[in-house]
């Protein structure tokens, strides 16, 4: 009787929290977005500045996105399966993306790769640009993004255990077929939340692009930074259609892993009951 | 011999594993691999199935040197004690793994899968996931899995550690037709000397990484070669500082004139009925205790009571010749052991 007494009030709590934050400004994004008819908010996305940022904007996704993935599940198998001196310090780098601010990471980026960076200068005489340019955002959204795929799946690799592994083995399983037909079954629902994390980050990342891209109009602006500048030069028509498009192709991505995750849903017993 | 492990030897860090380990298992037996938790013996079978490796020494299976071939290439049967199971996978497409990615004919996989599958009794269950399948279940398809690539021998590593005592009994006598039927050569790793006696026909004690003797479960209860296997193996206790098994015991009343030969008097200071057992514990005249085992009729005729003085002696003549048994030390004993029988072929 007791805990019922609870139960309204921490309902509506949570629901309110959840719309003042999200539901309310986002909603609003949207009213605005398309307040002055969806001809005019056609018109807004199909500036050419907006579509090359929408272009760029999945361009580093499709990039970034593949690249943390392998780089995550390849650190996470090496940090739950083998024992090597120095496994902490690994551990401990990969939070380091999570740890310090965007900004100064992509500031550490100039420093390196910037014309007068030591890595810079080197690929600038073999004529590849990394600062300003495409290679430094995939660059900058891949580092900001970097830890999440090894949270979401080396704790699952840990749970899980050798033994299937290993039972794969005495069955005859090479070491590449006991990845693909065991591991990566079991870890299939932690690496598909580690990936859905990564893309939303590099779709929405700001501060580490805006300050490696230069955020040069139809070259080097995502999305966000095309927002950010539509605000600038007054003209909010642009920002919230931008904003409007960023919200969309994340829930794509959302959508679709969401699905491509339902189908194994089985044999974790859920339909057993 | 189906499997020859010669002069194992295995480390981690400081802990010595195994201290120089030579095994012969003979061709179709069902050998079982006996000690106290921690004392190697998973270790060794681990290291037979090529999932750990020795520091020195060698693996031979059917004759070939298999020390550097990958666990893949053995052709063993391995089961795990939490039997392992590939949970994203059926139970049918669990025991068709090993056919699937040698990539045999499907109708030949799923004929061979049915046929395991009526083997282990869980035909009705192929479209099953493992999360829905019990303990004994789970076991006994890991065990099907295991047996479908054919695989020269069979290794079970603590297979039935995990179940309950009912279903560890049931399965027990399940593996024991089993092997039977089919005569693969089989290795069983257990803690648990009743389930070794019940289920194997030859025994290999390991103690602190080292094998204590080998030979067959009634004459290693009978000719242990030293303490440890004595007391590991059954029941033991002491009398005129001899081990002797309780049940080779036999307790006579004060009252009885003359005493018989080698008898020795005491107090009974408890008698504790164990259903068909009672086990009377007595306090020895020259110090000392003992206890000894008797049947309930035999215990109810003799009106056994604590406070009672009787007479504790052998039933039997033949006895136990445990090396180092008097001195107590066990590291001579085992030195000499690992000397002793060695299994007949």
């Amino acid at each position: 009787m007791n805990e019922n007494r609870w139960r309204l009030p921490l309902r509506f709590g949570v629901l309110g929290y959840l719309a003042l934050l999200v539901v309310l400004p986002v909603g609003t994004v949207f009213y605005r977005a398309f307040q002055h008819g969806l001809g005019a908010a056609w018109h807004a996305f199909t500036a050419p500045d907006a579509l090359h940022a929408l272009w760029l904007t999945l361009l580093v996704a499709a990039i970034a996105v593949p690249l943390n993935t392998v780089f995550g599940v390849g650190v996470s198998i090496i940090l739950a399966r083998h024992r090597f001196p120095g496994a902490w310090l690994l551990d401990a780098f990969v939070d380091i993306p999570l740890a310090i601010s965007p900004v100064v990471i992509g500031l550490a980026l100039i420093l390196v790769y910037g014309h007068t960076g030591w890595l810079g200068n080197w690929l600038a005489a073999r004529g590849i640009t990394v600062i300003f340019s495409v290679p430094g955002i995939v660059m900058a959204s891949a580092a900001v993004s970097l830890p999440y795929v090894v949270r979401e799946v080396l704790p699952v690799l840990q749970e899980i255990g050798t033994e299937q592994e290993q039972a794969a083995r005495t069955l005859g399983a090479r070491p590449f077929t006991v990845f693909r037909r065991i591991t990566l079954p079991n870890i299939r629902r932690g690496l598909a939340y580690g990936v859905t994390l990564t893309t939303a980050r590099v779709l929405g990342e700001f501060g580490a692009v805006a300050i490696v891209s230069g955020a040069i109009a139809g070259k080097t602006q995502t999305l966000t930074l095309f927002i950010s500048n539509s605000i600038d030069n007054l003209d909010p028509q642009s920002a919230y259609v931008g904003a409007v498009a960023l919200c969309l192709s994340a829930l794509i991505v959302l959508l679709f892993l969401t699905m491509t995750d339902r189908n194994r849903e089985a044999w974790h017993g859920k339909a057993a009951a | 011999m189906s499997i020859h492990v010669e002069s194992i030897s295995k480390h981690f860090g400081d802990a010595v594993a195994l201290d120089d380990v030579t095994l012969e298992v003979p061709t179709g037996s069902l050998t079982a691999l006996l000690g106290p938790s921690g004392g190697g013996k998973s270790t060794l079978l681990r290291i037979i199935a090529g999932l750990d490796t020795a520091d020195t020494g060698t693996v031979l299976i059917e004759g070939e040197d298999l020390t550097n071939t990958p666990a893949r290439s053995r052709g063993v049967g391995f089961c795990f004690q939490h039997y392992a199971p590939f949970r994203h996978l059926t139970v049918r497409r669990n025991v068709a793994f090993g056919l699937e990615i040698r990539r045999r004919p499907k109708p030949e996989i799923k004929a061979r899968v049915d046929e395991l599958l009526e083997l282990v009794g869980l035909a009705h269950l192929g479209e099953r996931y493992p999360s829905q399948l019990s303990g004994g279940q789970r076991q006994r398809m890991a065990l099907a899995r295991a047996l479908a690539i054919e695989p020269k021998v069979l290794l079970l590593d603590e297979p039935f550690g995990a179940l309950d005592a009912q279903v560890r009994t049931q399965l027990r006598q399940w593996l024991r037709d089993l092997h039977d039927t089919l005569h693969v050569t089989t290795v069983l790793v257990t803690h648990d000397q009743e389930e070794a006696m019940e289920v194997a026909d030859h025994l290999a004690i390991i103690n602190h990484g080292r094998l204590e003797q080998v030979g067959t479960p009634a004459d290693m209860y009978d000719h242990p070669s030293n303490e440890f296997v004595l007391t590991f193996l059954g029941p033991a206790t002491r009398l005129n500082g001899e081990w002797v098994r309780p049940h080779d015991l036999a307790i006579h009343r004060a009252l009885d004139t003359p005493p018989p030969d080698g008898a020795v008097a005491g107090t009974i200071t408890r008698v504790t009925h164990l259903g068909f057992e009672v086990k009377v514990d007595v306090s020895l005249v020259g110090g000392g205790d003992c206890w000894v085992q008797l049947s309930r009729g035999t215990a109810a005729d003799l009106g056994l009571e604590p406070g009672q003085r009787v007479w504790v002696a052998r039933t039997d003549s033949a006895g136990h010749d445990v090396p180092g048994a008097d001195t107590g030390s066990d590291s001579d004993a085992n030195g000499e052991a690992r000397r002793l029988p060695s299994l007949s072929a």
